[in-house]
């Protein structure tokens, strides 16, 4: 992995079109801004890890059925 | 076990960028029985272990609201004055473990268009929609 220091307002370019900012620090969290082209995607890596979760390998017997009988019996929406 | 190789071409929607975490699958279709409504599965083609549980998001939250870029309107092959409402906005479901309840994300819904039979997963990145909305209490 590539490492570098960066300060607040500095920024990072990716290839000729996206350019990284460093927008401010706080104690634990640092704010980023993003410019890239319409196509290229950008979403936070914990997405990836929420879809792995969600996959079921055997979705005949993963509770479906039963998951859905319980939300229609909670939920008159 | 069922075959995916003989499903007819005109029920299989077609993610053009995939779907984040799930590597190459890009060809899935749905599958719906009546003891499961109203969720659904969506299901790899390639790959019979690639099976995603989703809810429509209007089960969930009867007011959600998506917001559409235009590089999502492009991937989803919106028409040109296709209505919006044609579009099926679906939350992947995490189901329920030993100490969580079973959960959806609203944060980043599946949306298909019928008409294209195109998918994608689009994040509402400046929304306050939840990636693990519980659906039970707990």
């Amino acid at each position: 992995m590539l490492v570098l220091q960066r300060h607040p307002g500095e920024s990072i370019r990716i290839g000729a079109d996206v350019e990284v900012y460093i927008l401010s620090i706080s104690r634990n969290q640092v704010k980023i801004g993003v410019v890239a082209p319409p196509e290229v995607e950008i979403y936070r890596s914990e997405l990836e890890e929420s879809n792995r979760r969600a996959v079921v390998e055997d979705w005949r017997n993963a509770g479906l059925a039963e998951l859905a009988q319980r939300l229609k019996k909670q939920d008159p929406k | 076990m069922q075959s995916w190789n003989h499903v007819p071409p005109e029920s299989v929607v077609t993610f053009p960028e995939g779907i984040p975490g799930l590597a190459g699958a890009r060809k899935f279709v749905i599958l719906r029985s009546e003891e499961m409504e109203p969720i659904s599965v969506l299901q790899a083609i390639e790959d019979e272990h690639v099976s995603l549980p989703v809810i429509p998001v209007h089960a969930v939250d009867g007011d959600y609201r998506i917001a559409l870029s235009a590089q999502d309107r492009k991937t989803l092959a919106v028409g040109e004055g296709q209505n919006p409402s044609s579009l099926v906005c679906l939350a992947v479901l995490i189901l329920p473990g030993a100490e969580t309840p079973a959960a959806c994300n609203l944060l980043a819904p599946i949306v298909i268009n019928p008409a294209s039979m195109r998918g994608k997963q689009v994040v509402q990145i400046n929304s306050s929609y939840s990636a693990l909305q519980p659906l039970e209490a707990a």
